[in-house]
């Protein structure tokens, strides 16, 4: 049997045909000034490859820089306008009969696929991502946003904001799979509500930042770690639920069944937290 | 699609003027003269398509075809005017209705004096509404009919009309390559500059405009596209675009230009490689015009990818070499305190690889499951880490096992390099040294394969996921044989299966006194 399924294997290594694999690695910059437009809606949708998100030059009203093989796939920008509230959509779609995308995931190669996308510092945005298998770098600061949507499958990703938000939003909604996740500077998000579900991995959620106003935020998480780091001056109260997660949080008191942080009271903003995990750690840690 | 561009030449080649506009009414575009005994004619073709007829005919003074006056046949007026037709000057360059305003006739008589001042006063209109349109148009242009109308070619002043035509022929086939990104452009196309312009803050394109080549100065408006195959763009503060601009070679400097479209560049890619070999080619070849395109490239060189490659392979094979020696030595310590049990396993593994392979299978579904049924049922905390600690240990231990497997089968072939290297022991080492050797064989020839670069990419790709399908393969049969075996302790599963043949070493085998697997 083990004779039979050896040569199966060497069957396979040997079959393997000999043709080279055609890319056409391409890259195209497309911006937009930002002129007559007061509000901007992006739809962003990138499976694979490395994903910056950045402050674009002023003036512009998006600026994307993309590199993507064209032998495999034809990237799409929709654009609409809607007296002056525009909407942009980028996504991608595949050469062939049945649309789909045959990626390269090899982050270790040279070439590989990236989209840099610029943001508008000046008009407001929504900006909502789906992002698939991406190393993702995604730094807000200055981006005046509305609203934010991230949602990734399994990427690496660092979320950022940099400096204070100079619009806000009501709600910023965090969706991880499988992934080691890192935001921080949440604080400067000026956020009404934050939503995070998480499924397995690692996941660091830091609320440091300049508050100026109360919120509130909730937390599912699957699998895995969660730190939660906050500022000293911001008022934590934590409502956890699931009893299989360990809770870490030195100095917080239990009050009527929620976690509170030590100037709860006399902070002049609040975070309050409704935390439900599954299985695995949390620790909460105070910034220096 | 195949875009003919018919080139048709609109006025006489000799009189090809400058002063043409793209919104000329009265503008004089060229000249035909007509000499004959009796009568001596001017035809002046005029931008918008219409013509002017001066002719002295008979003794008679005839502006499109109706009499303005009189004159005396072989008089001073006829001798003048036939002087002024038939001298080269008035038809030499720009300004044909300049020079026709400065002729002053030589009229002696009533009747002759009459018409001459006629003639002055005409031609003082049409230089007067030449010059006001030429003021509004774009200077130093010249225009040609194309298929999809009037393009102007800027600047007219270098280009024959044999360049003229090879250039639009060439600019047709670029807008044909780049197919849907500049669809209906074609159509709109209104003016294609080839060489240092000015479009002046006062000016308007209606419709689009290509860059060949070039210094471009927008600064005023293009109510359409702007494509640039090559050259350099400069939008100043002034310059208004109404469309995208396009820029597939070249540059574009944005000095504060409004645009209402998009900026897209391509920066790098087939199409611009095409841009970059195509039009530098067609363009230095036929038209003797200076050509730099900026296309990045992400290449390295010939020797830097060679380097790169060699690189590559080189830390591959590395790898593969360091997690030989790594599970080599944990195989060895394996071997060393549990060879019974390994030996147990592996055996199930040869002997009924397949049910292994589908209870490994199983297993990993369930591992998942089964923690959340400890973590749910909780007969005691114990279990789980004790559970946890069980699966990783039973993964390399089975991927181990596999080797001794595959390492034994190896033994058994008749390979000549296990007695050139002398590796051919029956001792579980050996077997579990030569099928790591085996497992991991695959791993080491892909890495290999990045010394043949880009070439073989989807081989090599192939072959790591071979090695990676091999290695799970391995785990899971391994897996499946230590449930199958409870960890090898259970000796009697093994005896079950018919495999001596296959195990037995052939007799010409040297045996290190570590003794045969147990079966």
């Amino acid at each position: 049997m083990l004779r039979t399924t050896l040569a199966a294997a060497a069957l396979l290594v040997a079959a393997a045909p000999v043709v080279a694999q055609e890319t056409d690695w391409t890259e195209v910059r497309a911006r937009r000034q930002a002129d007559g437009v007061a509000s901007l809606t992006i739809d962003v949708e990138y499976f694979a490859g490395e994903l910056r998100v950045a402050a674009a030059d002023a003036g512009l009203l998006y600026d994307t820089h993309l590199k993507y093989d064209a032998a495999r796939m034809r990237p799409e920008r929709k654009w609409s306008v809607d007296g002056e509230a525009a909407r942009l959509v980028i996504g991608f779609e595949g050469i062939g009969d049945d649309g789909e995308i045959d990626f390269d995931l090899d982050m270790d190669e040279e070439d590989h696929g990236f989209l840099n996308l610029g943001l508008s510092p000046d008009v407001p945005t929504d900006l909502r991502m789906k992002v698939g298998a991406a190393l993702s770098v995604v730094d807000l600061g200055g981006v005046p946003l509305t609203g934010l949507v991230y949602q990734t499958a399994a990427s690496d990703t660092e979320l950022a904001f940099g400096s204070v938000n100079p619009a806000s939003m009501e709600r910023l909604e965090l969706k991880v799979g499988v992934a080691e996740f890192t935001a921080t500077g949440l604080g400067n998000a000026r956020f009404d509500e934050l939503e995070f579900t998480g499924g397995l991995g690692d996941v660091r959620l830091d609320f440091t930042g300049e508050w100026s106003a109360d919120a509130s935020a909730t937390i599912e998480m699957g699998l895995g770690s969660l730190t939660l780091v906050v500022p000293p001056d911001l008022g934590v109260r934590i409502n956890k639920k699931g009893f299989l997660a360990s809770l870490d949080a030195p100095g917080f008191t239990k009050v009527d069944g929620a976690w509170q942080s030590p100037g709860w009271e006399s902070a002049s903003h609040r975070l309050d937290i409704h935390l439900r995990a599954a299985l695995g750690t949390i620790e909460v840690r105070q910034a220096s | 699609m195949r875009r003919v561009w018919m080139v048709a030449v609109a006025v006489a080649v000799a009189l090809w003027p400058a002063a043409s506009g793209l919104t000329a009414q009265e503008a004089v575009t060229g000249s035909t003269v007509s000499l004959a005994a009796g009568a001596a004619s001017l035809e002046l073709a005029l931008a918008d398509g219409g013509s002017r007829i001066i002719s002295l005919r008979e003794g008679e003074l005839l502006i499109d075809g109706e009499v303005q006056g009189s004159y005396e046949p072989g008089g001073t007026l006829d001798s003048s005017w036939r002087s002024l037709l038939t001298s080269p000057a008035l038809f030499e360059g720009s300004g044909l209705a300049d020079r026709l305003a400065e002729w002053v006739p030589d009229a002696s008589g009533d009747a002759d004096a009459a018409s001459g001042s006629a003639l002055e006063a005409l031609f003082d209109r049409l230089a007067e509404s030449s010059n006001r349109t030429a003021a509004a148009a774009l200077p130093e242009t010249a225009t040609i009919n194309v298929s999809g109308g009037q393009v102007a070619i800027a600047p007219s002043r270098i280009m024959s009309l044999g360049e003229l035509n090879r250039g639009v022929e060439l600019l047709g086939r670029q807008l044909e390559v780049l197919g849907g990104q500049v669809a209906g452009m074609e159509d709109n196309l209104a003016l294609v500059v080839h060489d240092d312009y000015t479009v002046d803050a006062d000016q308007l394109v209606e419709g689009s405009l290509a860059l060949l080549s070039g210094d471009l100065n927008l600064e005023g408006t293009v109510d359409g596209d702007v494509l640039v195959l090559d050259g350099v763009l400069t939008l100043a503060r002034s310059a208004r675009v109404s469309g995208d601009i396009l820029q597939v070679g070249g540059e574009v400097i944005d000095a504060g230009g409004r645009v209402s479209g998009e900026m897209v560049s391509l920066l790098a890619g087939e199409l611009g490689g095409l841009i970059a070999g195509d039009i530098a080619v067609d363009l230095v070849d036929e038209m003797d015009v200076p050509v730099q395109v900026h296309v990045r490239s992400n290449q390295r060189g010939f020797i830097g990818s060679i380097g790169h490659n060699i690189g590559h392979a080189f830390s591959g094979l590395m790898a593969s070499v360091m997690w030989l020696l790594a599970l080599s030595a944990l195989g060895f310590v394996v071997v060393y305190f549990f060879r019974s049990r390994l030996e147990v396993v592996a055996q199930v593994v040869r002997a009924d690889t397949m049910r292994s392979f589908g209870v490994g299978l199983a297993g990993q579904l369930m591992v998942l499951p089964v923690l959340l049924l400890l973590v749910v049922g909780i007969v005691t905390w114990l279990v789980i880490p004790v559970y946890a600690l069980a699966v990783a240990l039973a993964i390399p231990a089975g991927y181990l096992a596999a080797a001794h497997a595959v390492g034994e089968a190896v033994q058994d072939q008749n390979f000549e390099w296990l007695d050139r290297f002398r590796l051919r022991r029956a001792s579980s080492y050996h077997y579990v040294f030569t099928g790591l050797l085996f497992l991991l064989a695959p791993f080491a020839i892909g890495s290999a394969l990045y010394l043949l670069g880009g070439m073989l990419g989807f081989v090599r790709g192939l072959m790591f996921f071979a090695a990676g399908a091999l290695t799970w393969a391995a785990v899971s049969t391994g897996f499946g044989a230590i449930i199958l075996t409870r960890g090898g302790g259970r000796k009697g599963h093994a005896s079950q299966a018919d495999f001596d043949d296959l195990f037995s070493a052939p007799d010409s085998f040297e045996s290190d006194g570590e003794g045969e697997a147990s079966a």
